[in-house]
């Protein structure tokens, strides 16, 4: 019983600000609630979403591997099978080296190499007893003549460099890195006296070749 | 290969005239060029490069007949090549393996990857009735002047048409398909197509009578439907692909079905090398043939057909020796290399599964743009002239008409249709 009045003073002093204190509290703890759980929801939405992008990612990725991969085969089966007039089959052409000159490169000589579809060359690589033995390349297609052809092709001229020996060239280009299926022949060093650029740009006759 | 041929010369004649700072040809004129280089051939030169061609071939055990034995390939130095390799000069993806830029290193050519058209090119490029043109304007030539003297390019081109196609070639060469057991070439053309695509040319002989020739009891005569069921799902999901919302009839599924079961046809028909020989010499005859009708060359220009289609040429060409072209001659134009490269990637297993057929239909979302589903719808539409059935229309089943059913003799009452009887009587 005495305690009553107490709880019952009490009561009041606690219920009255209880009760707004409640109010407030209640109020507080939704909105932090809502707070918390907009937040966690946008966490969960953030980590959902990160999820679905990286598996879309990555079964995009997947799908588009698979689909270059089906359409490189067509299209290298159609340019392969392609006549001089089938311009349709060129659209997706692989690039390639076509052409290394002079025939007998000669260290610190000039190279000259025709490429085809193949991006603006940044680098040549000659093979080298280390490995490769690279070279910038500063002048690109000077003499690549004008019209539709020349837009496919670049010729690439560059120095020999020291080290560089017998074996295939690899040429780096914007759009990727070609190698040439055939050896370029490199002779020891350029001769003292030099060699004039008539001379070192001839091409053996191809009636005489053999 | 006689295309490929003459792409190659076109990157010699591009090359060549890069090196000396000239502007190369293009187009029309590139083709041109190309074309008379290869009329240039002697044809013992043709001979032998189709030779190493079929000694270089992709895929040997699905073509397994014997090329020429190396020595006799290559011979002693000077050999018996054909000096083609030596002509390709700087040409990094021909057939052959050190390109002459870099001389001669080895005494005899090597060589791999040697690919041609599948048999439906040769069917399609036949039925534009280019060969039997061709075969009057010989005839012409060789029998009387009422055609005009022909330039030394052209007489080339006669020499070698005749030496090639229309005569026994001699026993080792790869394309010598005709013998006293099958004498007749369009005969033995007409038994691979029935063969392999189940169908005839869309012409008979001359006098509009059948052509004869023997079919044989396995043909794959459920080619056409099947091929056309292919198309028509293709061309479905072609139009639909992008459906983000409602019905989306494409069938992923279905397509791989038929590419598989297209696959499975065609190469029953090639088992053990089977028709690997035939085709290779019927697709390098068309092959001979389309280019000549390819651009302005010198034996279109003695015939005075010059024109600005493959098509328009034969028709000027057959007006000057009475003979008309297929009236669809340029869809078969236009279907020959695509069906061709198509059916050659169907028999390579590329679109079996359904997860892998999408690049027949859809296009990429950044270019370039996607160049099988252009060749497709290529196909489709040119399908749908050539053969007058329309490949985007979605095929009609015919059922059998029903007979009217019969009123029973005694009207049954609603109870006695509705009530089952457990066999009790009431």
């Amino acid at each position: 019983m005495p305690e009553e009045p107490s709880e019952h003073q009490e009561s009041p002093r606690r219920k009255q600000p209880a009760a707004s204190i409640d109010m407030e509290q209640i109020l507080e703890f939704i909105r932090l609630g809502n707070e918390r759980r907009s937040e966690e929801i946008t966490l969960m939405a953030e980590r959902l979403a990160e999820t679905l992008a990286k598996q879309l990612g990555e079964s995009q990725g997947r799908g588009e591997r698979l689909d270059e991969g089906r359409i490189r085969a067509y299209d290298v089966t159609r340019r392969q099978l392609a006549g001089p007039f089938d311009d349709e089959a060129n659209t997706l052409g692989a690039g390639a080296i076509v052409s290394v000159t002079p025939h007998t490169l000669l260290v610190g000589g000039p190279c000259r190499v025709l490429l085809r579809d193949a991006g603006h060359a940044v680098e040549v690589a000659f093979t080298s007893d280390d490995g490769t033995v690279a070279v910038r390349v500063a002048d690109t297609t000077g003499d690549a003549g004008t019209g539709a052809a020349a837009r496919s092709h670049e010729l690439v001229s560059v120095d020999v460099p020291e080290g560089a020996v017998t074996g295939p060239i690899t040429v780096v280009t914007d759009a990727g890195i070609l190698t040439s299926a055939f050896n370029v022949l490199v002779a020891a060093e350029a001769p003292a006296y030099g060699v004039p650029a008539e001379v070192s740009k001839a091409q053996p006759s191809r009636g005489g070749e053999r | 290969m006689i295309l490929q041929l003459a792409r190659w010369f076109g990157e010699t004649i591009t090359a060549d005239a890069l090196a000396h700072g000239q502007s190369p040809p293009v187009g029309d004129e590139l083709t041109r060029q190309s074309t008379e280089l290869v009329l240039g051939l002697h044809p013992e030169q043709l001979v032998r490069f189709f030779e190493e061609v079929w000694a270089y071939r992709q895929t040997p055990v699905d073509r397994p007949d014997l090329p020429l034995p190396k020595e006799l390939l290559n011979g002693t130095v000077p050999g018996l090549e054909s000096d083609v390799r030596d002509k390709l000069s700087g040409v990094a993806d021909s057939i052959y393996d050190l390109p002459p830029v870099q001389g001669r290193g080895t005494l005899s050519d090597t060589g791999s990857g040697a690919d041609w058209d599948h048999l439906v090119y040769g069917y399609l490029i036949e039925n534009t009735r280019a060969v039997d043109i061709c075969r009057r304007v010989l005839l012409e030539y060789l029998h009387g002047e009422r055609l005009e003297v022909p330039s030394p390019v052209t007489r080339q081109w006669l020499r070698a048409t005749e030496s090639l196609f229309f005569r026994d070639l001699p026993a080792p060469s790869i394309g010598a398909i005709t013998s006293t057991l099958r004498p007749d070439f369009a005969a033995t053309r007409r038994n691979a197509f029935h063969r392999m695509l189940g169908m005839d040319l869309n012409h008979g002989r001359d006098d509009g009578q059948p052509y004869p020739y023997v079919h044989a009891t396995a043909a794959n005569t459920g080619f056409v439907p099947m091929f056309e069921d292919l198309l028509r799902e293709v061309w479905i999901a072609a139009e639909n692909f992008k459906n983000t919302s409602g019905t989306n009839p494409k069938d992923d599924a279905a397509i791989a079905n038929l590419a598989r079961d297209i696959r499975d046809m065609l190469r029953t028909r090639r088992q053990q090398g089977n028709l690997a020989r035939e085709e290779f010499w019927i697709v390098t005859m068309a092959s001979w043939f389309h280019l000549i009708l390819e651009s302005n060359n010198s034996v279109v220009t003695d015939l005075k057909s010059n024109a600005g289609s493959p098509e328009e040429r034969l028709r000027k060409i057959g007006d000057r020796v009475g003979l008309k072209p297929h009236v669809h001659a340029e869809s078969f134009f236009i279907l020959a290399p695509r069906l061709s490269v198509l059916l050659k990637r169907i028999e390579a297993g590329d679109y079996n599964s359904p997860s892998s057929v999408s690049v027949l239909y859809s296009e990429n979302a950044v270019p370039p743009p996607n160049p099988i589903r252009k060749d497709m719808l290529d196909i489709i539409n040119q399908w749908s002239t050539a053969t007058g059935r329309d490949m985007k229309a979605r095929r009609t089943t015919i059922t059998p008409r029903t007979a009217t059913p019969r009123p029973p003799s005694k009207p049954l009452s609603p109870a006695g249709v509705l009530s089952t009887s457990n066999g009790s009587k009431s």
